[in-house]
């Protein structure tokens, strides 16, 4: 933006006088082509934010392609034999010609294989569920997932930028006190404590909700609050601590002096500025909530992505094992692109400097 | 700004609720148990987990089936009883005229003979092969004959891809009449092979045929070719032949009287023709590159079209109807069956709850009627409850099944550290200063019953294990002394390799050996599956293990110790006990044949003492007191077409 | 009026807004300490009243006390009065007991405010047409597409050159002359009797001061606009106003109309101020400064907060004029005993304003 400082700066200079003159000053970066393209959608859009896309894109199929190599090196390093999936052993002969079949009996030709595979969208077999594809696995498990993660993440900022703003606004009495211990608590608690707590109050006692399971209304809100719970104290702390940082700043004070009311002030002046730590947090929090969920999978039986992604190491099963890793890395990666891309729209200032 | 995200978050909450709400929910079935994982494979030739099998049991109808109460084999599909000829190797099935598969189809010998002889197959990787294999007569030259064919189609499939085949593979490839033909094309390859042990030798030998020009795609589609003419041929050498349509003849290789409970096991079940449609094929031939036989994986789903293939296809009381991995596995009474107007419950349901707490709650607020395991770690509290009463729907079921450890008897040095154990008298005393009752009473308290034999006592109809032997301390030491370990030159240190849910039953052994005995024990917790391998490759001095019976005779124990056995982890070889094995398979006289198990067993749990009995398990089921037609029994086989719920 | 008689606050009908001994403490650890000390003004209508003093006097948070845009936990109006009257006839208003939804009304729409950093007066996240646009709505009425017309209208009364593309930037796409032109716009949108601008050009360079001077002259002209201009640049003061207010730590110690106190400053303060300017042409000397430093508002000095910088008592006492006693002072080891002690006619020991001319009121013993 310096171009535009220099002709700001030019004009202010000749202001008055061209202003004077009669004669109205082109600003040379107001016709840029590419300014004029871009504000048409949104002053915070532009070629800027495509070439990051792009170059985010970039990088993230190189990360992908690195977290591939070493989960692989890892797959093959830890002792097991995935063929044989039984309690008793296989004949040798059996064993290897499984394994060719399968092309494990090579680690390079399986490295080669398997990721010609994934390009494709084919991710293989799976040992310990011999009925099953990965790519069936994961095609049932994955919405699942998603639905469960995006909607716990929803409700944690649901929950958590309204208390976190509350909280910083009645800093130091009553409700700020609570607050923080609610989040102290929301952050310390294990998530099989605070789901199994859960469970028992609304399930059991209460009748409110089925035990578990998946496929119904009923079964959404409990583990999406349990889920939720620590995301949401973490965004709690988060815009608080942010709310405090912007509530002294000189804008805010220019807010109030412009004679705005004091919910204007908070929510619209405040909030937005304040929000930008809680934005780049969503990105790897939702990634973080639509994989890292197996604890509240496993209490409340919901047929979701984490537990593949532990069952798979814990029973050696290469292609499920490499087939969630790859799917959790891409998520991941393009979580954080898209939260890299939305700060750029939300904060002018970066849009720059990325 | 901030506005949008909050109302797209309110949005998004809406969506998904809305959509959920929308979906019409589906009645609940008739009857509705529990499952912590879901089922590995619907394979019946393929399963080998307890889950797996009951679901099989269910699905599919072998030519006899089990008694919901004793167990014992009963009417199947085949007509009961089936003859048996005066030398009882020949059994001839009639099968019943109204037996008919889920799609109306009937049921044909062949069927049985198709599924049997998939399951020797070694694509199928079927842990239960033995039970075919070991008694039909020829299954097993017929077996061997294919893993060789198959040891070397997968040998020349990898060099005509370019690739190095391993000195095994190798070997067995100069062995097979091929090589002739490889050799007198000439070439490279044509050279004789080097001596067996000589390693260079062997590495420059291999490199020559990997970069030698031989054509090795043309000797490999000769050697299929050859294979697959010579298949059908061997198979006929095989004990199975359909005398018609109706009558299948089993030929066994020797004497077996618990044939008929062996044909009630899932590996024994007939397979619906429509699943060749899905087999592999290559040039043609029903064999894959490396000669095995596959079928698609995808045939056991209810759902599955391809090639014209129309979904599984199955004979017993129920049907797949609905398969949602790791959610719920919906079964449909069979309206083929034919004895359907005697089956209740005419949906029944397979939840899959990870945690098995929250399957007790479950349970507990009626969502599911019954657990047929409850593996909670307050389950001595359950078991109090079983034995009290409290409960009356909780039922400690008296397994067949036995908990012991294996003694290295085999290896002369475990990692650099001596092995004691090879030494009868030494593992003799560590089994006399072991206190079962203690161990299970005290240390467990989930009702087991202390082991003192390895076949579970009151349980095989017709036999009894011999006593064993009851802690004596005392005798432990002068044994010790007697071995040669006096004080002074004190055994050495003796590892336990155990598995992390085996924690308080191991230290309860050390702290019981080193204070009876003096023995320093250490102990090493390893994860299920190197555990295994470790196991299996004797690289142990002590190790956990357990055994479930797969059949109603106490040979499915006591085979495990032969000499040699896939299953023989201790490494023990004992040629007396072989003789007296092998002999009571040839009795004619069945209390003749009980007195030599027992003498047998004797041999294993009174003298040499390979493994350590413990207990024999005592698995809590829970069963809701309206659903009648669940019995606890000691194989814990529950089939449902007998299940009636009231509501 | 006698020389030598206090400045008696009246309640003239012609003054917009009129700060009657105001007292404003804040908390700080161990206690609480008064920044603005007992100090009146008052603002003719259609005036330009300047505040002026070093950092620290408490002229900013006079202003900002006016606006009450202090955090009243930790700051809190001990005494006096702030009356603003935005229409002579109307009722005036006393702003220290307004709750704070009716000061919201009067912010913005009666009373405007510029600030110091134009950099970070405005919100980095939103356009200046949005922002803009929302005092417009607020205060106007009018919403939406009208507002955005309105915003550009107010730009092109500024002066903004090119408001159709300036509305669409945000505020570190705009220079410092710029934004402050905008702060103005949305000070003025809302049509104020009184704007409050506290260092308007500090952040500014000279060019562009003298621009945005310009721009507040002119809206004074056309809106009938009073302004009080808090300052610590002199030459600023000299330009634009009509009356001058010299504060020195959290008190009045001189006021007169700017001709006056330029032409002659009875305050030694005030000289020392005048006397630190510097001037073009001339032989080239040291600069002149003030030795010595504002004092610590929490160890408030005893006497004549000035006399520890006072060359005029000190010169006094060398003299021997009058008694003097032994004191910290940066010009020299004695100063005037009366500048010191507890005077029997003021028990806070500070001088009082009294007049000494027409319209020109000191607060010193000696002037």
């Amino acid at each position: 933006m310096a171009k535009s400082r220099r002709a700001g700066a030019m004009l202010s200079r000749d202001g008055p006088a061209n202003v004077r003159a009669g004669m109205p000053a082109p600003s040379a970066w107001a016709c840029h082509p590419y300014r004029r393209r871009a504000s048409a959608w949104h002053p915070g859009l532009g070629s800027a934010s495509l070439r990051l896309v792009l170059r985010r894109l970039g990088w993230g199929v190189v990360t992908l392609a690195c977290v591939y190599a070493v989960t692989f090196v890892m797959v093959i390093s830890v002792p097991g034999n995935p063929v044989q999936q039984g309690a008793r052993n296989l004949p040798p002969a059996a064993a290897q010609a499984l394994r060719v079949r399968y092309s494990m009996d090579n680690n390079w030709r399986y490295f080669g294989e398997f990721a010609w595979g994934a390009l494709r969208g084919d991710f293989g077999p799976t040992f310990m569920y011999a009925d099953w594809t990965c790519n069936q696995i994961i095609a049932q498990a994955l919405p699942v997932s998603a639905v469960l993660g995006v909607l716990a993440i929803a409700l944690a900022v649901l929950i958590g930028v309204p208390a976190g703003v509350l909280s910083a606004v009645r800093r130091d009495r009553w409700f700020d006190w609570l607050t923080l211990g609610c989040v102290l608590v929301g952050i310390s608690l294990p998530t099989f404590v605070t789901g199994s707590v859960l469970l028992l109050v609304f399930a059991v006692y209460l009748h409110v909700v089925p035990i578990g399971g998946w496929g119904t209304l009923a079964h959404l809100p409990l583990p999406a609050v349990t889920l939720a719970l620590p995301f949401a104290a973490y965004i709690t702390r988060l815009t608080r601590v942010g709310m405090l940082d912007v509530l002294g700043s000189d804008f805010i004070r220019t807010a109030r002096a412009k004679g705005l009311s004091r919910r204007t002030v908070i929510w619209k002046h405040a909030l937005k500025p304040a929000a930008l730590p809680v934005l780049s947090y969503l990105g790897p929090a939702t990634a973080q909530a639509m994989t890292g969920s197996f604890v509240v999978e496993k209490v409340f039986a919901v047929p979701g992505l984490g537990q593949h992604f532990v069952n798979a190491a814990l029973n050696h099963d290469p292609g499920l094992i490499l087939s969630t890793v790859l799917v959790l890395a891409a998520l991941l990666i393009a979580f954080n692109i898209m939260v890299d891309v939305l700060y750029a729209w939300v904060d002018p200032r970066i849009k720059g400097a990325v | 700004m901030i506005r949008v995200l909050l109302l797209g978050c309110l949005l998004l909450i809406g969506l998904a609720g809305a959509w959920y709400g929308s979906r019409a929910s589906e009645p609940p079935a008739d009857f509705r148990y529990v499952n912590p994982s879901d089922l590995h494979t619907l394979d019946p030739a393929r399963m080998s987990w307890t889950p797996d099998l009951r679901v099989a049991l269910n699905v599919w109808e072998g030519l006899t089936s089990y008694d919901p109460q004793t167990t014992a084999p009963v009417e199947g599909t085949a007509l009961w009883p089936p003859t048996c000829s005066p030398d009882r190797r020949v059994y001839t099935f009639a099968l019943r005229p109204d037996a008919r598969w889920s799609n109306g189809d009937p049921v044909t010998a062949a069927d049985f003979i198709r599924g049997w002889r998939r399951a020797v197959e070694p694509g199928t990787a079927a842990d239960y092969a033995f039970l075919i294999t070991d008694y039909v007569a020829g299954a097993k030259e017929y077996g061997r004959w294919r893993l060789e064919g198959v040891g070397v189609l997968t040998a020349l499939s990898r060099l005509s891809d370019g690739w190095r085949i391993t000195p095994e593979q190798a070997q067995a490839l100069v062995r097979h009449p091929i090589w002739r033909d490889v050799q007198a094309a000439g070439g490279p390859a044509s050279l004789p092979p080097p001596a067996a042990d000589d390693k260079p030798a062997w590495d420059a030998f291999l490199d020559r045929l990997t970069r030698g020009a031989v054509d090795w795609r043309g000797f490999h589609d000769a050697a299929f070719e050859a294979h697959v003419a010579e298949m059908d041929e061997r198979f006929a050498s095989v004990g199975l032949r359909a005398v018609d349509e109706r009558t299948l003849e089993v030929r066994l290789a020797r004497p077996c009287p618990y044939f008929l409970d062996l044909t009630a096991f899932p590996t024994l079940m007939p397979i619906h023709a429509s699943i060749e449609l899905l087999r592999e094929c290559y040039r043609g031939a029903p064999l894959t590159a490396e000669g095995l036989v596959a079928y698609d994986p995808q045939w056991t789903k209810p759902d599955y079209r391809r090639n014209g293939y129309g979904g599984l296809v199955s004979n017993g009381a129920y049907g797949v109807a609905d398969w949602r991995f790791k959610r719920r596995l919906r079964l449909a009474a069979n309206p083929y069956y034919h004895d359907r107007e005697t089956v209740a419950c005419q949906t029944v349901d397979m939840l899959v709850y990870p945690d098995v707490s929250t399957s007790l709650l479950a349970y507990e607020t009626g969502e599911v009627d019954f657990l047929p395991a409850m593996e909670v770690p307050f389950d001595h509290e359950i078991a109090r409850l079983a034995e009290s009463g409290e409960r009356p729907d909780f039922h400690l079921c008296v397994t067949l099944a036995t908990y012991f450890f294996n003694f290295n008897c085999a290896s002369e040095e475990v990692e650099g550290r001596p092995n004691p154990l090879r030494d009868a008298r030494v593992r003799r005393a560590l089994s006399l200063a072991t206190d079962r009752e203690a161990l299970v009473k005290r240390v467990l308290q989930r009702g087991d019953r202390p082991a003192h034999s390895l076949v579970p006592p009151d349980a095989i109809p017709g036999y009894q294990p011999p006593a064993g032997l009851r802690p004596d301390p005392e005798a432990a030491r002068r044994l010790l002394v007697e071995a040669g370990y006096a004080p002074g030159s004190e055994v050495p240190p003796l590892e336990i390799l155990y598995t992390p849910s085996d924690e308080r039953v191991c230290q309860a052994l050390a702290r019981m050996w080193e204070e009876e005995l003096g023995i320093r024990v250490e102990l090493r917790c390893k994860e299920t599956k190197t555990f295994a391998e470790d196991r299996a490759a004797q690289r142990y001095l002590i190790a956990r293990a357990n055994w479930y019976a797969d059949y109603n005779d106490p040979t499915t124990f006591l085979d495990c110790l032969l000499t040699g056995n896939g299953n023989n982890d201790s490494g023990y070889a004992n040629p007396a006990y072989d003789a007296l094995l092998a002999e009571a398979a040839e009795a004619a006289d069945a209390a003749v044949r009980a007195e030599l198990l027992q003498q047998a067993e004797a041999l294993i749990v009174e003298q040499d003492c390979p493994i350590l009995p413990i207990l024999h398990y005592a698995t809590p089921i829970a069963i809701k007191p309206n659903v009648h037609g669940l019995y606890p029994n000691a194989r814990l086989v529950f089939p449902f077409r007998y299940v009636r719920v009231e509501r | 009026m006698a020389p030598g008689r206090m400045k008696v606050m009246s309640l003239n009908s012609d003054h917009v807004l009129e700060v009657h001994d105001l007292r404003v403490s804040f908390a700080v650890e161990g206690g609480r300490f008064l920044a603005v000390d007992g100090v009146s003004w008052s603002v003719p209508r259609g005036k330009t009243v300047a505040l002026v003093g070093e950092s620290g006097c408490g002229k900013s948070v006079s202003a900002l006390t006016i606006m009450r845009l202090l955090s009243e936990p930790p700051a809190r109006i001990e005494a006096g009065s702030i009356r603003f009257r935005p229409e002579p006839q109307a009722e005036p208003l006393e702003l220290t007991r307004l709750s704070e939804r009716e000061m919201q009304s009067v912010r913005g729409r009666r009373i405007g405010m510029v600030f110091q950093e134009p950099m970070s007066a405005l919100n980095p996240v939103y356009t200046i047409g949005e922002q803009l646009a929302e005092t417009i709505a607020l205060h106007q009425g009018v919403r939406g597409r009208a507002a955005r017309d309105a915003a550009i209208e107010a730009l092109r009364e500024v002066e903004v050159p090119s408001p159709e593309q300036r509305v669409k930037q945000y505020p570190h796409e705009l220079s410092g002359g710029m934004r402050q032109r905008v702060m103005i716009a949305m000070a003025l949108c809302g049509r104020p009797a009184l704007l409050l601008a506290d260092e308007p050009t500090t952040a500014l360079d000279v060019t562009i001061q003298a621009s945005i001077l310009d721009l507040l002259r002119q809206a004074q002209v056309k809106l009938g606009l009073s302004i009080v201009l808090i300052t610590h640049d002199l030459g600023v003061v000299a330009q634009t106003a009509d009356c001058v207010y010299v504060m020195y730590a959290g008190t009045v110690v001189e006021h007169a109309p700017t001709p006056e106190l330029f032409a002659n400053p009875l305050h030694p303060y005030t000289q020392g101020l005048l006397k630190c300017v510097p001037r073009m042409g001339g032989v080239r000397t040291r600069l002149e400064a003030i030795p010595g430093q504002v004092p610590n508002p929490r160890r408030p000095v005893a006497g004549c907060p000035f006399h520890p910088r006072c060359c005029l008592s000190v010169e006094r006492a060398e003299r021997g004029a009058a008694p003097s006693i032994r004191a910290d002072s940066a010009f020299g080891e004695r100063v005037l005993s009366r500048c010191v002690e507890i005077h029997p006619d003021e028990p806070s020991g500070r001088p009082v304003l009294r007049q000494q001319g027409s319209e020109h009121f000191v607060a010193c013993w000696e002037a």
